[in-house]
């Protein structure tokens, strides 16, 4: 699994290649985490090369939701498949998130 | 189109390292199958979360032994996790509120939640001391 930082002017992206699984995410967890000690709060992650995402990943990206609202900055996905986004309805997690 | 028949079994230790090994083995064999792309998808999906599960709550004293059973008929991919760890049943695991606001939202159960929402069929047993989860994907 590859993850690339892009920084943009108003939000930085995270674009993950491959899978967020149970060995993967905590690479993700390191990235997030490493934003927000950056003070870097408006968050894109770019899901257009992303396989599919278990539990794992959806943890990370729960903690990351709730830590972008308590900061009042924003955070959005894109480029999500047909597979990603189904987990995303079965989870709820599109209820709770802004995914495009 | 229907699938190959096979069978095969392995016996992987219960660790998160040997998780990698494990989806390889299942994809290999699902790809053997002829199983349906989308299915290949969803069953490693679907093996992370049983393999973490096993992995992280089923032995008191890691690491325990997980054994995969694969068997396929022309319409149906069989995969059977066995483990002799503690009793753990994951059709009786609460359900999450998937409906909470985000405030509300545990981190937990979501790994059952998406087990029983990517497989056809799912089915627990305990005998012998063992854990026997089979999940059964029909092809697309």
């Amino acid at each position: 699994m590859e993850i690339t930082r892009i920084i943009g002017e108003d939000a930085i992206t995270i674009a993950v290649e491959g899978r967020l699984d149970t060995v993967t995410s905590s690479q993700l967890e390191q990235e997030v985490s490493d934003l927000f000690e950056q003070e870097k709060s408006n968050i894109i992650f770019d899901f257009a090369s992303l396989e599919y995402i278990s539990s794992a990943g959806l943890r990370v990206l729960l903690a990351a939701q709730k830590q972008v609202n308590a900061l009042e900055a924003e955070m959005r996905i894109i480029g999500a498949n047909d597979v990603v986004k189904e987990i995303f309805e079965i989870t709820g997690f599109s209820d709770i998130m802004q995914i495009d | 189109m229907t699938m190959k028949e096979l069978k095969a079994e392995k016996v992987f230790p219960a660790k998160i390292e040997a998780i990698p090994d494990i989806l390889d083995f299942i994809s290999s064999h699902a790809e053997a199958a002829d199983l349906h792309p989308k299915k290949v998808t969803y069953l490693l999906l679907v093996s992370d979360e049983v393999a973490a599960n096993i992995s992280q709550y089923a032995y008191e004293k890691p690491p325990g032994e997980l054994l995969v059973q694969i068997k396929s008929d022309p319409d149906k991919f069989m995969l059977d996790f066995v483990d002799d760890g503690v009793l753990f049943d994951p059709l009786a695991v609460e359900e999450p509120d998937i409906n909470a606001d985000i405030k509300d939202r545990s981190p937990g159960g979501l790994g059952i939640h998406v087990v029983r929402n990517f497989v056809d069929e799912m089915h627990y047993k305990r005998a012998d001391n063992k854990n026997r989860l089979s999940l059964i994907m029909y092809d697309e």
